[in-house]
């Protein structure tokens, strides 16, 4: 019982570390800051950010909540092929999003060049700014919103669905009175990873030259500026609380309304869309085209833009980097899934505040740029753990720090709708607590597990900030060969490096797409 | 799901084979990236072991082939951590004394000078070889190569008689909404500093608010610039020489990227040349070794290879440029000394005041 909560008080004073940096730095230039924030230019920042914050949430759930709908209920032709892609777009690490996006639709980019081709010369809108921060960002991020909502959606108790079409509501009235409410949790446990992305984005507003919170905190380490960093990232936090106490508060709220018998999988009527079915994959088919095969095309077009070969190229990338890239996502996505797990199983039953505390925390290190996470776990282990500096494993903790949250929400969501229910029936029938977990528990849980580790895999993969500074010499992934390229405008090696990532990254995703497919199979053979 | 596993099974099959088609169809011509340097024998570096830790502003895609040669040559151990200077110069200053590092090669002095501190003197024998220009006047520091600031235009919409003469030329009307420039990169940032040394705070000023005021372009860094120059987005971008040769080379047959450089005839801050300099943190733990990768930096055989691959300037004597470069010689320099252009603070904070950086 120590063990464990000694265990627990060192998971949240790790979620802890930025918070001490930040403020031995910080403190004492906030109140200069806080005083600055009443100019008209952090005014405008904050409008900016804010502004990119609800655009790019709110598109997503739009875009996901049509996909999900048209995935999961309607009855569609190659279904199983558009559940796969829709979640590729993870993939693309949001600093080569946005200059991949400026490359086709930016001035003279491929989109005109294109047209002009067919005698058309059309003005294309400025992407620089707003306009551009907010699709790419959409583009890249929905997928978040998507999983979770098409998980909802396939644990909501249809058959309320049925009592509904019998009291005389047609199919969208049923969708929004009846599966709406029901799914609120997912979307927010999807939305506020993307809100906290927005917010925490570094990559693409910098490609994209729109000047949010955290775009100025890097400005002000490159200028030495560190106080002002350091007071900026608290001011960033300060912002990004309303977002995380709003949506925790939601999904506490809507946790106890999920209905909490998930329906027979093998008796789903599937909406038939008769003849608007064709206008349904022509959507779906137009975000595929513009969030996969145009960020495609242009990862082909870099690669050979250059007259070297892409085995050439590919020579030039070494197999150490592919090795370091799976290897580090893949040990920190376990150990993600294991503490949300673990704190999930051990706080949440029993202690609402100190859940409520740790929830916080860790939303936290998710909205903090990568960058102050990074010093703030270097000035640590210099100071504090030196023995550890510079080795893989500081580098594993910054980024749990970073991502744990987006391993927490599948899995917890997942824990609270089994309930203790299986755990009260197990027990009565007299079997231990471990093996009521290991063979009743663990395999309900386990779609949440999958997400989740999905969710920090892709994370992980395609992280930069952290990587750089926290890594062991001479380690280098795929993503800092990317970035290293692509500054020094080596476009074919980028191209190639972003090509071996998005394949990394997609073996889980499809295995885990595919797991839970044999589970539907299996559970449809088993009825 | 086995017509979904057959459908991937033949995307990825069609992926490999047109990959493979286009890699055998192209010319393989020894290209830029893979190019084998002149091998010679390195004479002053001997056969000694043990460890050495580089902190590197520089990327491995520049350096680390001849990283690799000096581990080869020496037998030294070397271990590098790549990032960016300024990133890195933030980090060595938390470190502090416990830092591993035994060296700090920057882009560029004004991250270096930031950290200059926490540097130790260099052998009088590797700061003779390297012009006076070029190093610090206090020893701490030498240049390994150095780069030009110049204006890269574009061909098609500049005529050369319209072509600036001074960076102060750039107010004129004529410009507004043609010029970019990247205000974050630490470059630029020094060839702000630059202009604070030659030309005063007041003048400086006065000229980042008449670009402000022509509209200029906000650039997160030169690569882009020079990429918009060539797709005509801007006509004239801020940046340093070396990156324009990399898109003209990928770009091959004469003409086909529209872009060139121009280095302005006075010896303002805009025909600034810097170094990306080279120095030996007092707390390294493996000086020696240090020494000798320095060495070895300055040798004909690294200074060839950065001709070669980089395309910028050598440092010492008897090593030919890049035929595509105009010679240093050829090139009025700004009047000024390295060692004065630390005060990057200095510049963001000017930078800052005229709304050019966020607060």
């Amino acid at each position: 019982m120590i063990v464990i909560k000694l265990l627990i008080y060192l998971i949240i004073f790790l979620f802890c570390i930025p918070f001490i940096y930040l403020f031995q730095f910080g403190i004492s230039n906030l109140f200069s800051s806080i005083n600055n924030l009443f100019s008209i230019y952090y005014f405008q920042l904050i409008f900016n950010t804010i502004a990119l914050v609800l655009s790019v949430t709110l598109t997503t759930i739009i875009i996901s909540l049509f996909l999900s709908w048209a995935t999961e209920i309607c009855k569609l032709k190659f279904v199983k092929l558009w559940r796969i892609l829709l979640i590729v777009p993870l993939v693309i690490p949001s600093y080569l999003a946005g200059y991949l996006f400026i490359l086709f639709y930016g001035p003279k980019g491929e989109i005109y060049q294109l047209l002009s081709n067919f005698g058309i010369n059309v003005d294309i809108p400025d992407v620089y700014g707003f306009l551009g921060a907010w699709l790419c960002l959409s583009l890249i991020c929905f997928p978040y919103v998507y999983i979770n909502l098409s998980t909802g959606l396939k644990l909501v108790d249809r058959k309320l669905e049925d009592a509904s079409r019998v009291l005389g509501h047609n199919h969208f009235q049923t969708f929004y009175k009846i599966i709406f409410p029901n799914i609120k949790n997912s979307i927010f446990a999807g939305s506020i990873l993307v809100a906290l992305y927005t917010l925490s984005d570094f990559g693409a507003v910098a490609a994209l030259q729109f000047n949010t919170f955290t775009l100025a905190i890097y400005t002000k380490y490159r200028s030495f500026d560190f106080p002002g960093a350091a007071s900026s990232a608290l001011i960033l936090i300060l912002i990004s609380m309303p977002i995380i106490f709003y949506s925790i508060k939601m999904s506490i709220l809507n946790s106890y309304k999920i209905s909490q018998n998930p329906s027979n999988l093998s008796n789903l009527k599937l909406f038939d869309l008769k003849h608007y079915e064709i206008l349904v994959q022509l959507i779906i088919f137009f975000i595929v085209l513009t969030s996969i095969f145009i960020p495609f095309l242009m990862i082909f077009n870099l690669i050979f833009r250059t007259n070297v070969g892409f085995i050439e190229t590919l020579n030039l990338i070494k197999w150490s980097v592919v090795f370091n890239t799976f290897g580090v996502a893949a040990i920190n996505s376990v150990l993600c899934v294991f503490i949300s797990l673990f704190i999930v199983l051990n706080i949440s039953k029993k202690n609402n505040k100190l859940q409520l505390v740790f929830e916080n925390l860790m939303y936290f290190g998710y909205t903090l740029p990568g960058l102050v996470i990074a010093l703030a776990f270097v000035y640590f282990s210099i100071n504090y753990f030196f023995s550890i500096y510079q080795t893989w494993i500081i580098l594993i903790l910054g980024y749990t720090v970073l991502f744990l949250s987006a391993g927490y929400g599948p899995v917890s969501t997942n824990v609270q709708l089994v309930g203790e229910k299986y755990t009260i029936a197990s027990k009565s029938l007299g079997k231990s607590t471990r093996s009521t977990f290991t063979n009743i528990l663990l395999p309900l849980y386990m779609p949440g597990i999958m997400k989740g580790f999905l969710n920090v895999f892709i994370l992980t993969a395609k992280e930069l900030p952290v990587t750089l500074i926290l890594a062991p010499l001479n380690f280098y992934t795929l993503s800092t060969v990317i970035w290293d390229n692509l500054e020094e405008a080596n476009f074919s090696t980028a191209g190639v490096g972003s090509f071996l990532l998005i394949l990394i990254i997609s073996i889980p995703t499809y295995l885990s797409v595919h797991v839970e497919n044999i589970k539907i199979k299996f559970s449809h053979t088993n009825k | 799901m086995k017509k979904l596993y057959q459908i991937s099974k033949s995307i990825l099959f069609a992926t490999i084979l047109s990959g493979l088609l286009i890699s055998c169809s192209t010319e393989t011509k020894a290209v830029e990236i893979i190019k084998e340097v002149p091998v010679e024998i390195v004479k002053e570096v001997g056969k000694s072991k043990g460890d050495l830790v580089i902190y590197s502003g520089r990327k491995e895609s520049l350096i680390g082939p001849v990283v690799d040669q000096f581990k080869s040559i020496s037998g030294i151990n070397v271990k590098v951590k790549y990032g960016t200077s300024t990133e890195i110069a933030a980090q060595l200053l938390l470190e502090g004394s416990k830092t591993p590092a035994d060296i700090f090669y920057a882009q560029d002095p004004g991250a270096l000078g930031s950290v200059i501190n926490m540097l130790t003197q260099l052998s009088p024998d590797s700061l003779q070889k390297i012009p006076e220009w070029a190093k610090s006047d206090k020893g701490k520091w030498i240049g390994i190569s150095g780069r030009a600031r110049t204006l890269v235009y574009n061909i098609d919409n500049v005529k050369s008689s319209d072509l600036p003469k001074t960076l102060y030329d750039l107010c004129d009307a004529k410009w507004k909404g043609r010029i970019g420039w990247a205000p974050t990169n630490s470059s630029f940032q020094t060839m702000i500093t630059a202009m604070r040394n030659i030309w005063g705070e007041n003048k400086t000023k006065t000229w980042i608010k008449c670009m402000m005021a022509n509209d200029v372009k906000i650039y997160p860094k030169n690569t882009p610039q020079v990429e918009a120059v060539g797709k005509a987005e801007i006509d004239i971008g801020l940046v340093n020489h070396y990156y324009l040769y990399k898109f003209i080379l990928d770009a091959g047959e004469g003409d086909k990227f529209k872009a060139r450089n121009l280095h302005l005839e006075s010896e303002g801050p805009g025909s600034l040349v810097m170094v990306s300099p080279i120095g030996i943190l007092s707390t390294a733990k493996n000086k020696d070794n240090a020494q000798q990768f320095i060495d070895f930096m300055i040798s004909k055989l690294a200074q060839n290879y950065f001709v070669n691959s980089t395309r910028e300037y050598p440092l010492i004597e008897d090593v030919k440029i890049h035929p595509l470069l105009t010679p240093l010689n050829e090139i009025t320099k700004a009047n000024i000394n390295l060692s004065d252009l630390a005060d990057i603070q200095g510049s963001a904070k000017l930078l800052q005041e005229v709304g050019a950086l966020p607060k």
